[in-house]
């Protein structure tokens, strides 16, 4: 065809394009990764020094309620979408999405490459608003008008500006990322891939992509319109309103009308993070149990239920928001009928162990730590998606604890899950075995032991967002001894993860030299000639898929497994 | 295949394989922009939603419908309108007529589209002089950011242009014709998408409170 | 194999902790407890689940460890497994939305034959109103608020006239009759939360939203912000006293109505610059901390100038013109004991300045110049102050030192030290309580807010115990 641009497969060959510039999905994958790591740990110090003021409160005089309030915005906004979001979508997406389909690269990898970028822009702005006047925006990360541009909240001028830019900026990163994503897996599977041959990673991955590209656009309309109500003076979600003493110029707009648009971006967000999780966990299950995922296909439709109905829930977030009452009905319905894909997703993780072979290695301990805390913090949502229940545990310590055991929690423990299994794809080296299991065992139980009795107190009533206890009747002295130990137990935890980062970076150099398939995994990542893979991924021809991605313990076959690849007819990987 | 049939194969069970899947390079990048155009789309319908629920709000003036209103003389507007529809007319041509002179058809819906875009600009300062700014009035608010968002989607379809212009200008090899091509085909189904969308916000915006209240009715949006 | 006994453990954690444990729902003092009970039962199915889940994940991890001359078994899928499990589910998602929904429907509407109160939140206090003997509210607007009119009624609304106006942070309910709880912000979001209520609802601003419920409890409750609102949301108190039926509406009849405060204000008599820096005061929003009741967030105005006050560090300043005029441009200079360093600074020439200390000066000591107000005695601070929340004076054992025969005794000290009770010991930890603290006592004392007459005064009473 006359209209045909032929791929390039020339290799770029110079330091810059091989990996600075670079269009090749697995760099990409990489930088996007170490951003979001670096920014993560960002948080969790962050993190750490709210639980200081919390667990110790009056000791440490730096942290007072402005910086506390600046602390927990950042750390928030941070994790939910500069790490959660862009290591998910942008880090094992980028890397795993053309290799578990058989393609050569993303589909536009100029834009592709463009969209790195512009995530390091949004970090770096979001970074910058440290440094100005006034500070990183204290409003929480929900942003909620009024208070987010009204004195009284610290960085009222210059940091929510910052931040509503860096996310618009991220939005623009998010939409590149993801029309690459999505375009790749409808376009650019090699022969034999039908769908429903895709591994479980490669749906999570994809579903969350239609809904980042859906939900993301909620997002951006409230942040252009804050920045429009807080720079030109607008009055789109500002009434009238006294501040310091004095009637402001707004009048009219609505603070509930902001958060319909925050929420509907906001619970898409939250399956954003988790539906990649889901998918991960069902591979490295399957994988390290040498047996097929149960029920595959209801797999693939509660993925595709779940993503569709995650717009339907968002008013969940709102039921003391003081909208319009009768909505509640509808959607603490809608909040529990979602709970039942979900239910069934964890059921099959779980079969899948029955009758399996499972090796307890450090990717399967992760896979399992998740199951368990994603348990609870699924369980948990049932509380306060029953909109009658939520009442008294709304804006409670009880919410505090199920949002990080659904979002931090679990998710991040497929995050780690993750790289322990695919790094010696990456770099072709294993990583420390010893230290992994040490790192596990430090996370999972402090996790724990940090976000299980948290719902006591929420339970008991104790706010959420507040700097400080003193002189509050109805709670206990027992309650601030638990505070303390949940802040030891949370520094803890946050130093365990230098285990993790001392891992990553000696196993580079002194790493076990790993096989090109060490799991005996039967997705197509694990079949390219080299590890890590070539540019182009493939070699001279791509795979030809002939089976579905779990062939683990075929009856009638000597071996274990069936890669993809393999043909039954020619007994070879082709 | 239907997706739904797609969706509930069995996998496990052996099944045939097709000759080619890969769908080629042009298809892809079609496949691409459609994407793409599902996510402007979904941005302005949030945008219209919003609209929509703030204009229930007792403080707000519609825009068209006396003559003190800001949209009431719509000429220039009408005027924009016709300037958009002549650059999706010329890339339309240039994109199917491609034994003529398909280079003519891209300068012009090029031109035509940045006169668009300086017409809404001369119209925005129309405005600004005859005192409707941005903060006067809710409903001027959203035309200001919706028309501005509009034509900073325009600019960006200009500098997808400006890259089948260079290939336009770059000697005329192969490589280069097939790359203004493919562009030419681009950016005519882009450059439909935003005159759809021109018109659809056009008439939103100079629309009766009954049109809109209507609207609201139906959907449910009122009384949040 | 260690992952199993990790979740067996784990589980039975779980449910130890949840038996030993001390952190429940607050005692119930309202008749929400179909909440309770909601709550109940999702927590008993959820618990259920929790233990199935994971005892499952124990057993099938140690009775399926991997060994090589196994294989393991191949079962792409059981329909008739997953359709029994999805109808479990749905069965137990059912048996908890519909108590749920049902209890949701008596929340939203209200019972007929309610009392009416409204809850104005303001960052960072509390003021509540009744609707008076008409029965309604009067309406109320930001456009209408001003010092002389901080809830905004429409003074021209003749509904509004006998509204009930409760300044402070202190809300009074009858017990045993329901109450519609309108609510409203003047400025950002807040929440009205009362953990033994229950419900909870946003306060927001440009709408009034609303809960009921109805005291079944007589007691005094704590109120909390439910929804960040800036720097102050931890600390904006407020309390629900529920009383009898005739102690509530004793009370209620001595509050302030509206008609009451515009005459009351209109005879104020200020100078004309201390008129000015009265504008200038709540312009520059120094009114929302600072004001002439007892307890605002920054120290209260009422009597400031010429007070001794105590600092962080623990030195005294007397209230000057020197002074107020230092802690308006720089107010981390000379920080108050027992107030946070959140004040921000103020820039005003120097005419401003004065017209503040003006204002300071005449509203702040109106009670004492114009006499009415003659000093307590000692024995009546010590009620009003609330020292005797924590010393008794009979002997008895409280959270802090008995005061019975204190004056003249020597005590020892936490630090082992031994010290007589002497004039300069008494007044030192009235000010500086933690400094010379009694052996056995936690160190709780807050200082109270005294000037240098009353803590006198209270000494002398204490000297007679």
């Amino acid at each position: 065809m006359e209209d045909e641009v032929e791929q390039d497969m020339h290799e770029p060959n110079s330091f810059w394009t091989k990996y600075v510039w670079s269009q090749d999905h697995k760099v990409i994958a990489i930088q996007y990764s170490v951003i979001a790591i670096l920014v993560g740990i960002v948080a969790l110090v962050l993190s750490g020094l709210m639980r200081l003021q919390l667990g110790f409160p009056g000791h440490f005089d730096f942290i007072d309620p402005s910086a506390y309030y600046q602390f927990v915005t950042m750390h928030g906004m941070i994790m939910v979408i500069y790490l959660l979001t862009a290591i998910f979508l942008g880090g094992f997406g980028n890397y795993l999405i053309p290799l578990m389909v058989g393609a050569r690269d993303m589909v536009f990898p100029f834009v592709n490459m463009l969209s790195v970028w512009f995530y390091l822009l949004a970090v770096l702005i979001l970074m910058a608003s440290f440094f100005v006047p006034g500070g990183p925006t204290g409003a929480g990360w929900t942003l909620y008008p009024p208070q987010a541009i009204l004195p009284g909240t610290p960085g009222s001028d210059w940091g929510i500006i910052l931040m509503l830019v860096s996310l618009a900026v991220f939005i623009v990163a998010a939409t590149m990322g993801g029309l690459n994503y999505v375009t790749t897996v409808l376009q650019a599977r090699t022969r034999g891939m039908t769908l429903m041959r895709m591994p479980l990673t490669v749906w999570g991955i994809f579903t969350a992509t239609i809904l980042a590209l859906l939900a993301f656009p909620a997002l951006f309309v409230s942040a252009v319109m804050m920045l429009f109500d807080k720079t030109l003076g607008t009055s789109f979600f500002m009434p009238a309103i006294i501040s310091m003493g004095q009637q402001l110029d707004y009048e009219g707009g609505s603070p509930i009308l902001f958060q319909h648009l925050f929420w509907f971006f906001g619970h898409p967000e939250v399956y954003i993070v988790a539906l990649p999780a889901f998918g991960i966990v069902s591979d490295l299950i399957s994988i390290h149990a040498r047996k097929n995922i149960f029920g595959y296909r209801m797999m693939v439709w509660a993925i595709v239920i779940i993503g569709v109905m995650s717009f339907v829930v968002w008013a969940h977030h709102m039921y003391v928001s003081g909208m319009n009452p009768i909505f509640g009905y509808f959607f603490a319905t809608t909040t529990l009928i979602i709970a039942v894909p979900t239910a069934i997703k964890v059921y099959n993780w779980v079969l899948t162990l029955w009758r399996g072979n499972i090796r307890l290695n450090v990717p399967m301990l992760f896979a399992l730590g998740f199951v368990s805390t994603f348990t609870i913090g699924g369980l948990t949502g049932l509380f306060l998606g029953n909109v009658v229940v939520d009442l008294p545990l709304s804006d409670t310590y009880f919410v505090v604890a199920h949002f990080h055991m659904v979002m931090g929690v679990s998710p991040i423990l497929v995050v780690f899950g993750g790289i322990y299994h695919w790094y010696p794809k990456m770099s072709g080296r294993m990583l420390n075995d010893t230290l992994g299991k040490l790192h596990f065992w430090g996370t999972f139980l402090g996790t724990y032991a940090i976000y299980f009795p948290m719902h006591y107190l929420g339970v008991l009533g104790v706010p959420r967002r507040y700097f400080a206890y003193e002189n509050y009747d109805f709670i206990p002295d027992s309650a601030k001894d638990l505070n303390a130990l949940i802040s030891v137990m949370a520094i803890f935890v946050g130093l365990m993860q230098l285990i993790f980062i001392f891992n990553l970076v000696w196993s580079l150099f002194k790493g076990k030299k790993a096989s090109d398939n060490p799991w005996e995994a039967t997705s197509l990542e694990w079949q390219t000639e080299t590890t890590p893979p070539g540019h182009g991924n493939w070699g001279k021809e791509l795979p030809i898929c002939h089976r579905w991605a779990y062939d683990y313990g075929v009856p009638g076959y000597a071996q274990d497994y069936l890669p993809q690849n393999f043909s039954a007819e020619s007994g070879e990987k082709t | 295949m239907s997706i739904l049939s797609s969706i509930t194969e069995k996998p496990w069970e052996q099944g045939v394989i097709p000759k080619v899947q890969h769908k080629g390079k042009v298809n892809t990048r079609r496949a691409g922009l459609k994407v793409l155009l599902v996510v402007i789309s979904a941005l302005f319908f949030l945008f219209i939603v919003a609209f929509l629920m703030r204009s229930q709000y007792p403080d707000w003036q519609p825009l068209a419908e006396q003559p003190s209103q800001p949209l009431y003389d719509k000429s220039q507007l009408w005027l924009n309108t016709i300037y958009l529809i002549m650059a999706s007319l010329f890339l339309q041509l240039a994109k199917t007529k491609r034994q003529h002179f398909p280079q003519i058809g891209l300068m012009l819906g090029g031109l035509f589209s940045c006169a668009f875009v300086v017409g809404q600009l001369i119209f925005w300062q129309h405005l600004y002089q005859q005192g409707f700014a941005v903060d006067v009035n809710p409903a001027l608010s959203f035309f200001y950011l919706l028309t501005g968002l509009h034509a900073t989607h325009v600019i960006i379809g200009l500098l997808v242009w400006l890259y089948a212009v260079s290939a336009v200008i770059s000697r005329n090899t192969k490589r280069s014709q097939a790359i203004m091509n493919q562009c030419i085909s681009l950016c005519a189904m882009y450059w439909h998408f935003l005159l759809g969308l021109w018109v659809l916000l056009f008439a939103l915006l100079v629309s009766k409170p009954e049109t809109y209240d209507a609207i609201v009715e139906f959907c449910g949006l009122g009384g949040v | 194999m260690s992952i199993a006994v990790a979740l067996i453990l784990i589980v039975l954690g779980s449910i130890v902790f949840h038996f030993l444990s001390p952190w429940e729902m607050t005692p119930l003092a309202s008749n929400w407890g179909s909440i309770d009970d909601t709550m109940v039962i999702t927590f008993i199915i959820t618990g259920i689940v929790f233990i199935a889940i994971n005892l499952f994940i124990a057993f099938a991890v140690i009775k399926y460890k991997h060994d090589e001359k196994r294989k393991a078994d191949y079962e792409p899928e059981n329909k008739k497994l997953e359709v029994g499990l999805t109808v479990v589910t749905s069965i137990g998602i059912v048996a908890m939305l519909a108590p749920g929904l049902v209890v949701y429907s008596d929340f939203i509407e209200v019972p007929e034959k309610a009392d009416v109160v409204e809850v104005v939140g303001q960052q960072w206090s509390w003021s509540f109103r009744f609707p008076g003997e008409d029965n309604q509210m009067g309406k109320s607007g930001v456009e209408h608020i001003s010092i002389d009119n901080p809830f905004g009624i429409d003074p021209l609304d003749p509904a509004g006239q006998d509204d009930r106006l409760i300044q402070s942070n202190r809300l009074i309910l009858p017990i045993g009759k329901p109450v519609k709880v309108l609510m409203r912000s003047k400025d950002v979001l807040h929440d009205f939360y009362v953990p033994q209520f229950r419900v909870k609802m946003d306060m927001v601003p440009g709408t009034v939203s609303y809960v009921w419920f109805t005291p079944t409890k007589l007691g005094e409750f704590e109120i909390l912000c439910a929804e960040f609102c800036g720097v102050g949301h931890f600390n904006m108190r407020g309390y629900v006293e529920v009383k009898e039926r005739n102690e509530y509406e004793q009370w209620l009849n001595q509050q302030p109505t509206f008609a009451d405060a515009l005459a009351k204000n209109n005879s104020e008599e200020l100078s004309v610059l201390a008129q000015s820096g009265k504008e200038l005061a709540q312009m520059n929003g120094c009114l929302s901390c600072h004001d002439f009741t007892d307890n605002p967030i920054g120290p209260t105005w009422k009597g400031l100038f010429g007070k001794t006050q105590t600092l962080v560090g623990g030195e005294h300043v007397v209230v000057d013109e020197a002074y107020l005029k230092e802690s308006i441009l720089e107010p981390s200079a000379k920080i108050v004991r027992g107030y946070a360093p959140i004040m921000p600074a103020v820039v005003l020439d120097d005419l401003a300045i004065d017209a503040v200390i003006a204002y300071i000066k005449e509203k702040g000591n109106q009670g004492t110049i114009d006499g009415q107000d003659k000093p307590l005695s000692g024995a009546e601070l010590v009620q009003s102050k609330g020292c005797t929340a924590c010393h008794s004076q009979d002997g008895s054992k409280m959270l802090g030192p008995t005061w019975q025969g204190l004056y003249g005794s020597t005590r020892e000290l936490a630090s082992g030290q031994c010290v007589k009770v002497t004039d300069e010991y008494l007044k030192e930890s009235i000010f500086q309580p933690n400094a010379k603290l009694v052996a056995g006592f936690p160190a709780v004392m807050p200082p109270p807010v005294v000037s240098e007459e009353e803590a006198l005064a209270i000494i002398e009473y204490l000297k007679t115990l």
